[in-house]
């Protein structure tokens, strides 16, 4: 980000702001990362998506599946008790699904939903333990969510953010880290 | 086990020292240029007066502003304690111990000189962390104590004290004299705002510096630098500002995507009296590495 973008306040716009949601793809790079911290993708990412009405939903379905047919029976539509409406996809491989997920996006942005994305989440296991990097479109940053029983580790999260940081753009005001309970991944 | 060798961090002694010497050079630019002023004595005196009182009154006035009470043994049993039993570790006379009613989770120690150290902690600090990490960060305040802190701070924001005393009340020495006086005052107050900008980022260094050095104190009186690692997360308050509430529950709402975003990084880290928590977790990281290899 530049200067000229921080005087504008550029950072931060809503769907349309394409340098901030190509810094999604960061998330491929600091896999190695990852792994090496002992985090696995359990191989499931979700879009998470406002909710709406149900004919703008099923537009969005058959927009999916065109952009995305080859791959077809490794995704599914959920919605959850907030009302929000989720596309989760399903890969092995961490890199097909990042790449799956943002191609998702870019169809959803080309055919007017751009406003409707909340945000991106991407599952890990770490001991047993499930761990979540959310990415917020609204301001292109990603930040950790580490769910504990009913609470969240946050001496975790605080931890996993400072090491992350070096390899993606990670939310540096934690008081936006808003969590995703039970994300349906 | 018994015999602790407090090992120097070489690089960290180099540098303290630099900043040291270039906060001494400016200094004495200053005085240079100020002792040919008339009334530099009366200045320098006054000056002294407010050092000595500094050093003196310290104790009493940090209590005082912080709003800390001294407790007794009676009051505070397990916090007497955890004290008397680093003091013997770290070699140290016990100091006074005071409490602050806060929720805020911190600790500060205070006093001119190791007989006349105040070690405080707020309720908030008692609340937040285990035994272990409230250890740490006592030891971290002793270390303070130890390294006489306090003193080498107020010495050395001495004349950045009255540099900036000068620069606010230079114009109403400048009244009534000549041309030539004039001019020189103008010189005096230029100097005294160059040294007091100067002198602000080196004494930050300074004490970022020193935190540096008590953190590494406290990871070898305890031998647990994890346990200062912990406390530090807990403290940092980066904690206290991650909510609970679900993002899908405050998106309505919309109220934080104004935030802007101000990347203000080198201005941060220049004016801050402490490092950034992830330097002080990585210092102390590769500390607990070599303690491992002993």
């Amino acid at each position: 980000m530049g200067l000229f973008d921080t005087i504008f306040g550029r950072r931060g716009r809503a769907g349309s702001d394409w340098e901030a949601n190509e810094r999604i793809l960061d998330i491929s790079s600091a896999f190695t990362m990852l792994e090496s911290h002992g985090m696995k993708p359990t191989g499931s990412a979700g879009i998470c998506l406002k909710p709406m009405s149900d004919s703008d939903f099923e537009r969005v379905i058959s927009d999916v599946n065109e952009s995305i047919s080859g791959e077809r029976g490794r995704h599914k539509y959920t919605a959850d008790e907030y009302g929000y409406h989720w596309i989760v996809m399903y890969n092995d491989e961490f890199d097909r699904l990042v790449e799956l997920l943002h191609s998702t996006v870019k169809s959803l942005i080309k055919n007017g939903f751009g406003e409707r994305i909340l945000c991106a989440v991407f599952g890990f296991l770490e001991d047993g333990n499930r761990i979540y990097l959310v990415y917020s479109y609204k301001r292109g940053s990603f930040y950790p969510f580490v769910p504990l029983d009913t609470k969240r580790d946050m001496e975790k999260e605080v931890k996993l953010a400072s090491i992350l940081k070096k390899e993606m753009n990670i939310e540096k005001d934690a008081s936006c880290w808003y969590p995703i309970w039970n994300p349906p991944l | 086990m018994v015999t602790r060798t407090y090992k120097r961090d070489f690089g960290l002694t180099v540098r303290m020292f630099l900043t040291m010497l270039l906060l001494a050079v400016v200094y004495i630019g200053f005085l240079a240029i100020l002792s040919r002023f008339m009334m530099f004595t009366w200045v320098l005196m006054f000056a002294a007066l407010m050092l000595f009182a500094q050093l003196y009154y310290s104790d009493k006035l940090v209590l005082w502003s912080m709003g800390a009470r001294i407790v007794g043994r009676e009051e505070a049993p397990e916090l007497h304690a955890i004290v008397e039993k680093l003091c013997t570790l770290a070699d140290l006379p016990k100091p006074k111990i005071a409490i602050v009613d806060t929720n805020v989770p911190n600790a500060f120690a205070t006093g001119r000189n190791k007989k006349n150290a105040v070690v405080a902690v707020t309720t908030g600090l008692l609340r937040t962390l285990s035994r272990n990490e409230l250890e740490a960060v006592l030891a971290h305040e002793l270390s303070h104590i130890k390294n006489k802190d306090m003193l080498v701070l107020t010495i050395a924001s001495f004349i950045s004290m009255v540099a900036f005393f000068v620069m606010r009340y230079a114009i109403f020495f400048g009244i009534g004299g000549g041309r030539r006086d004039n001019a020189y005052i103008l010189l005096v107050w230029v100097a005294s705002i160059i040294t007091w900008i100067v002198s602000f980022i080196l004494i930050r260094a300074l004490s970022r510096y020193r935190e540096f050095a008590a953190d590494r104190g406290s990871a070898f009186i305890t031998g647990r630098p994890r346990d200062l690692i912990s406390a530090l997360y807990k403290i940092s308050g980066k904690m206290q500002r991650i909510p609970t509430e679900d993002l899908r529950k405050v998106e309505g709402l919309n109220a934080f995507f104004i935030i802007p975003a101000v990347s203000g990084d080198l201005i941060t880290k220049l004016f801050s009296t402490h490092p950034p928590l992830e330097e002080r977790v990585k210092a102390l990281e590769t500390l607990e590495k070599m303690m491992e290899r002993i």
